[in-house]
């Protein structure tokens, strides 16, 4: 076992089956929920992109309905990455500038940092795609992916708060490979990875590591169960392979419903064992 | 003999934190004189592992348990934790360490199915005792303590104390605590110490709520710790109440194992033949 053998593991073995699985998930959790359509938010970046093909694949790509939300600070490129990508898969595509709303809530908090910049504009992406979603008779679809989804690198009620999140089970490394066995446009799959919440930042330099390494150590620790100690003789550095496993321990409250207190037997987040699609 | 019990809260996942506070309460139960310090169910570990269980498991050799096994030259230390075996399964064990080894341990056998200790422990499928100053002592854990066969193996090898680990929360404003209810009765029963050790603390919304209790062999309670802290308090075992108990109640001697065996075995095949 060696970082080589863990690489070939992390591959999808069946892209083309699993892509098949995705679009008939999609497909039957609208159906099962009555809904037709879909709205999604484009970013320009490649999960965004994977999502809407998806989408476009299961529902029909006059159901899906793509949506820009820039920034005054939001790179250029990524505008006109997202127009391509709305183009090349052909689906309904909306540009909402975010500017005056965000900009007018900070008007009273100068002194506010990026990080509540970029959270606010994580939030009002949400409910501008939830107040679109009412609109249309649709459901939002999400584009988080499973590598940040397990080290806490998106926003909680922002980007995480979907309906239906079709590449969550994916790492970064994954979500590549299966957009080579789309219609994305090369240019997409090939851009640096960025949340471009605020000018020139970059995943991988917030996360500190490539997602190359990151999608290997996440694997070893969450897919195999490896422990530190043997994920660190695969041939890894400890102290990224420990920041690893506490990013993922410490924002575990991200991925649950917020807590109740238990009084009674049957406690809401508890112990009512049903799935969601409960008579469906 | 003294024996102190240890209502603490656990840190979940947190062995390491976890430890020190084993250390700190055992110090402290070596000056009061105790001889055996009683801690709850999956006290390393905290009790809401799930996924957490297979990572957090040790072996009875770990060099986690080092700092404890030191301690026990005076004092038999019981606490909770997941044990694992050599075939990599896993148990929800109760340890009794003493003069640097594990002398004793109980992996439990009846898993609470409510909060799905099945998916992640194996069950354990024996009771045993161990010899103490004060007699023979079995441990039922959780669970183990209402299942009437346990209790009923405990019965049969006239134990002289029964310790109960457990990780009980609130759950429910309508009904009384059930091991209070089986606390009292069995204790009179069996004759026999009942030390229940519960655990303080809250878990996603569980809250744990202590009350840890001793029965004497009389069914009388002689020490009920409080609600939601933490706290160390000793109590004396005096064997000769044990003999006294026994001596005015004295139902054991005309228990008929080979009865129960019988209807058993009966019962079974029964049961056998009824859903072909």
């Amino acid at each position: 076992m060696n970082r080589e053998w863990l690489k070939k593991q992390l591959e999808l073995k069946e892209p083309e089956d699993i892509l098949r699985k995705i679009i008939y998930f999609v497909r039957e959790e609208f159906e099962k929920f009555g809904f037709k359509k879909a709205v999604i938010g484009i970013s320009g970046g490649i999960d965004s992109a994977l999502s809407a093909f998806i989408g476009s694949q299961a529902l029909g790509k006059e159901n899906i309905i793509g949506i820009s939300m820039p920034y005054k600070t939001s790179a250029k490129e990524s505008i006109e990455d997202a127009r391509l990508v709305a183009q090349t898969l052909g689906i309904n595509f909306i540009e909402i500038d975010i500017t005056p709303q965000i900009d007018a809530y900070f008007s009273r908090f100068p002194e506010a940092n990026k990080l509540r910049y970029g959270n606010k504009m994580a939030r009002e992406r949400m409910s501008i795609l939830y107040d679109m979603a009412h609109k249309e008779g649709a459901l939002v679809l999400g584009t988080s992916n499973k590598s940040e989804i397990l080290v806490g690198y998106a926003t909680r009620w922002g980007d995480m708060a979907v309906d239906i999140n079709p590449i969550g089970d994916l790492y970064k490394t994954q979500v590549w490979q299966l957009a080579r066995y789309t219609s994305i446009p090369e240019k997409i799959i090939k851009k640096k990875p960025t949340a471009d919440l605020w000018p020139g930042q970059t995943d991988e330099n917030e996360l500190g590591i490539t997602y190359e390494i990151l999608d290997q150590i996440l694997y070893a620790y969450v897919d195999l169960r490896l422990s530190l100690e043997d994920i660190v003789n695969l041939g890894f550095d400890k102290n990224t392979v420990e920041k690893v496993i506490e990013k993922v321990k410490s924002s575990q409250y991200k991925r649950k419903l917020p807590i109740i207190c238990k009084i009674s037997q049957r406690t809401p987040d508890k112990n009512l064992l049903y799935f969601r699609d409960w008579g469906r | 003999m003294k024996v102190a019990i240890a209502q603490i809260k656990p840190k979940l996942g947190d062995i390491k934190e976890n430890i020190e506070k084993h250390i700190e309460y055992t110090k402290k139960a070596v000056e009061a004189r105790s001889q055996l310090i009683i801690f709850p169910e999956l006290s390393l570990t905290g009790y809401f592992l799930q996924d957490l269980a297979p990572e957090i498991a040790i072996k009875e050799n770990s060099p986690i348990l080092e700092p404890l096994k030191k301690l026990s030259e005076d004092i038999q230390i019981v606490l909770g934790l997941v044990e694992e075996d050599e075939n990599y399964h896993i148990f929800n064990t109760i340890f009794f360490i003493h003069k640097g080894k594990v002398v004793h341990k109980h992996r439990k056998i009846y898993l609470s199915p409510y909060t799905n200790e099945y998916s992640f422990f194996h069950t354990g499928n024996s009771l045993e005792t161990i010899s103490t100053s004060i007699g023979e002592v079995a441990v039922l854990t959780g669970e183990d303590f209402l299942h009437l066969s346990t209790l009923y193996i405990a019965w049969l090898k006239e134990i002289n104390l029964l310790i109960v680990p457990t990780a009980r929360f609130f759950a429910s404003n309508n009904t009384s605590d059930i091991y209070e209810l089986a606390g009292s009765l069995y204790s009179r029963l069996l004759g026999t110490y009942i030390v229940v050790v519960n655990r303080v603390g809250v878990e996603d919304g569980y809250v744990f709520f202590g009350k840890s209790f001793v029965k004497d062999p009389f069914g009388e309670t002689v020490l009920c710790l409080p609600e939601n802290s933490e706290g160390l308090e000793v109590v004396e075992i005096v064997p000769e109440l044990v003999r006294s108990a026994r001596i005015s109640f004295s139902i054991r001697r005309y228990e008929r194992p080979e009865f129960l065996l019988k209807e058993v075995k009966k019962f079974l095949e029964n049961e056998e033949g009824k859903y072909e």
